[in-house]
């Protein structure tokens, strides 16, 4: 019998092991990140700039160069280093409660700039981290460790939809969202990923690729289980596709 | 409440939440906090127990929100607390500064971690200069408390309500990972809800004059005169509320100074030292500021040594030697990194400076 | 009467849990307390250690060098934590997670099966409930009949059937060793 390879793992992929939960979404977009900077072999060209959250580690697992942020300001941080290198592919690597909590007022700021970065905007709506507390995106009705009988709207406000939010803005580039949750969507991912650096390119401005994500140990659920929630409750509120993409670019 | 006692009112809790579990009881009625590990139990707490209670309890958006949301409760007559680590408390310090421009009581609970930076998640004694020393930019000072046991975790935070009320001035709790996961017993049958003043708040002009409060101080005099008004506060702060244990001292000729957890680690190993016939002893400043001067100078004057053992690289050490101005030698042991003490480490740092006797 | 304990094994592995119902069991006889878990840096499991100490008077430290008494709920933790048991202390271990024995002398060796009993019960998670009824009998800290008072106080949001599956479990890992 002969030996196929029919897999590897990518060449600027570090794990695995990952130390990530079974079933965490957080493994598959690094893998895409390894594929993606790989193919298009910006390897010398790209800075990631790294979040706090449980991916605070992911410049651990990608062979190139990174920036780690402090809390909630990486799209600062990437500002400062967009500015220092014009030409480069630069992103950010964000959780819900980084972007959209703590980070909020820098998320906003980078968007009314039109900052020429990508931010990669991991949705599970919780902070995994910290134990599964109550995240901006955190579904109505849905359990955490600080909204134990689910989240009350009229305490908590409704959970965001961000990239709907920044839309209007010309800056504002290109708005997607995807989900990691089956081969056919983490293509798709991977496919908007790699559209969103290459603009960088061709059409500065920020972009901003939002990603469904599971955190089966804060859910509390199988990571199968997980994935249904996922199709059955998250893409509900949070519909996938393209939110705004250029002109030229259609 | 999760657990109770059958005979009396006893209670087996953690660290984090005896301290939320008192605040409330002592009628604190606003909790903003933003999850930090090794605080997370404390909102988590709060998330339960405020809403239960009446009071308020929301989840910031950060640290930098948490104070400010605790800046508008207290100005408007609210009884407001936020808890948080070290990271945190970084980003709380504008508006601490700001709450005591503004003379507004209020709590800020420090779980403290190693740093700096991120650091990481495991206890330390990482923040004694940031709030002994800083605390926020301008002339000012938070009254700060130092617990060791989850008992403590519920006294102090009873007695930083206190003081902040009295003082009108924020008071920071400067706990640690280790006392926040620790579970112990707790009792808070004497805890009493406390008298609020409400005279100077912003709650509505009813009177014809109305209420502004803010942290902007005015010009030079006007500054000068509000700074100096707080630094009497504080002379008498110090006069009327320095607090300290002392353990063993009587006969010491080394005496260890530690506070919060580590001075328990250090009651553990003094105790295993005068197994050895070593005459060592401890004082444990309870208040932070104010630090326990005079009962240190007091010692160094009979011609005790010191020796100072924290989980840091020796931030409290400058505070010992001003107290003891040269009269004794002052030496210092401490761990950093998110290492805990042990009673062995220090036993043998205790043997390293101390003559036997028989 | 004082007893320095330490309780080790793998994240999941309920050793928080174990910590606190001894916490708890031994406040219901009229002890102090004290129960510290350093906790891993993330959600994930890693090791986890929880230290126990029982005592007539009020506890100094929290934290110790070495311990009346060890249990090892895994093959690492007990590799690692057999020297930490004083001369004449005990180490209890989980025989069903390690491959090797204790190598340690002058100590008391108390093998409990504890993940293969859990798994007999049809819940290998609750191996941690059989150690709690092997600790009862071989520390004579606390009652069988504390220990399920203990459970029956913290376990407020279980099941009627997981709660008295919980308490089978304890009670075969105290005939084990009675
Ligand atoms: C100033 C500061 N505050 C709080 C924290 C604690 N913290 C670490 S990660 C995190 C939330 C992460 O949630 P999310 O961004 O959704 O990422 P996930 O862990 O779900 O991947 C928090 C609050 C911190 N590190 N620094
Ligand atoms: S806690 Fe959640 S987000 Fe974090 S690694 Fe585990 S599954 Fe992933």
């Amino acid at each position: 019998m002969d030996n196929k390879v029919l897999a590897t793992s990518p060449k600027l992929f570090f794990g695995p092991p990952l130390h990530y939960c079974p079933g965490c979404s957080h493994g598959i977009v690094h893998r895409l990140l390894a594929e993606i900077v790989e193919e298009l072999e910006i390897r010398e060209k790209i800075v990631g700039v790294s979040s706090v959250g449980c991916s605070a580690r992911l410049h651990m697992y990608l062979d190139f160069d990174f920036v780690k942020s402090s809390h909630g300001r990486a799209p600062a941080v990437a500002t400062g280093v967009r500015r220092e290198l014009p030409k480069h592919n630069i992103f950010t690597y964000q959780g819900d409660g980084d972007l959209l909590s703590i980070g909020l007022s820098e998320a906003m700021s980078v968007a009314i700039r039109g900052e020429n970065i990508l931010i990669i905007f991991i949705n599970n709506a919780i902070f995994g981290m910290t134990g599964g507390q109550m995240a901006p995106t955190t579904l109505v009705g849905q359990k955490s460790t600080t909204t134990q009988n689910g989240r009350n709207p009229d305490t908590t406000g409704y959970p965001l939809r961000f990239p709907e939010l920044i839309a209007p803005l010309p800056g504002v580039k290109y708005l997607t969202r995807c989900a990691v949750d089956s081969p056919k969507n983490v293509r798709k991912t991977k496919k908007s990923l790699t559209f969103a650096l290459n603009l960088q390119h061709t059409n500065p401005g920020l972009s901003l690729v939002e990603i469904l994500s599971i955190c089966p140990t804060n859910l509390h659920l199988s990571p199968v289980k997980s994935l249904d929630w996922l199709h059955d409750d998250l893409v509900s509120y949070y519909p996938l596709g393209d939110i705004k993409v250029p002109e030229e670019e259609k | 409440m999760e657990t109770d006692n059958n005979s009396s009112e006893v209670y087996l809790m953690e660290g984090n939440e005896a301290i939320a579990e008192a605040a409330i009881r002592a009628g604190c009625n606003h909790f903003y906090g933003y999850p930090i590990t090794p605080q997370n139990e404390l909102i988590e707490y709060m998330s339960r127990r405020m809403p239960e209670s009446g009071g308020n309890f929301l989840q910031a958006e950060s640290e930098l929100a948490s104070i400010h949301m605790v800046f508008g409760a207290a100005a408007a007559g609210g009884s407001a607390m936020t808890s948080t680590s070290s990271p945190g408390i970084s980003l709380m310090l504008e508006g601490i500064s700001h709450l005591a421009a503004a003379e507004l009581p209020c709590v800020v609970v420090d779980v403290m971690r190693a740093g700096p930076g991120n650091g990481n998640i495991f206890p330390s004694q990482s923040d004694y200069s940031l709030a002994t020393k800083g605390g926020g930019h301008g002339d000012f000072h938070n009254i700060v408390l130092a617990p060791a046991s989850v008992q403590d975790m519920a006294d102090h935070i009873v007695l930083a309500f206190e003081l902040a009320e009295k003082y009108r001035n924020p008071a920071m709790i400067l706990s640690d990972g280790l006392v926040g996961h620790l579970t112990e017993k707790v009792s808070f049958e004497h805890i009493k809800r406390l008298p609020k003043l409400n005279e100077w708040c912003a709650r509505g002009a009813t009177e014809p004059e109305r209420r502004v409060v803010k942290s902007s101080l005015g010009l030079e005099s006007q500054c000068e005169a509000e700074n100096l008004k707080f630094a009497a506060k504080y002379e008498d702060l110090k006069k009327n509320h320095t607090q300290w244990n002392t353990f063993m001292v009587d006969d010491a000729e080394l005496i260890i100074v530690a506070f919060g957890i580590a001075s328990r680690i250090c009651r553990k190993a003094i105790k295993l030292a005068r197994q050895e016939n070593i005459r060592v002893g401890l004082i444990q400043p309870i208040t932070l500021f104010p630090f326990p001067t005079d009962v240190i100078s007091e010692f160094a004057k009979k011609g005790c040594r010191f020796l100072v053992a924290e989980m840091n690289l020796g931030q409290m050490v400058s505070d010992v030697e001003l107290a003891v101005n040269g009269a004794a030698d002052v030496r210092f042991y401490g761990r950093s990194g998110g290492f805990v003490l042990s009673p062995e480490e220090i036993l043998s740092e205790i043997r390293k400076h101390v003559s036997r006797t028989s | 009467m004082l007893n320095e304990m330490l309780i080790a094994g793998f994240g999941g592995q309920g050793i928080v849990t174990l910590g606190k119902l001894i916490a708890y069991a031994g406040m219901l006889e009229g002890r102090e307390v004290s129960c510290y878990t350093r906790y891993g840096a993330e959600m994930r499991g890693g090791t986890a250690q929880c230290t126990v100490i029982l005592s007539s008077d009020a506890i100094d430290s929290p934290v110790i060098d070495a311990y009346d008494t060890v249990v090892a709920m895994n093959q690492p933790s007990m590799t690692l934590f057999q020297n930490k048991v004083k001369s004449s202390g005990q180490l209890i271990w989980n025989r069903s997670l390690c491959t090797s024995e204790p190598d340690k002398t002058g100590i008391d060796l108390v093998g409990v099966d504890a993940t293969t009993i859990a798994t007999e019960l049809n819940n290998p998670r609750i191996a941690n409930m059989v150690a709690f009824g092997a600790i009862a009998v071989k520390t004579g800290l606390f009652s069988v009949d504390s220990a399920i008072t203990a459970m029956k106080k913290r376990f407020t949001r279980m099941t009627q059937d997981m709660f008295e599956l919980n308490q089978a479990a304890v009670k075969r890992g105290y005939e084990k060793c009675a």
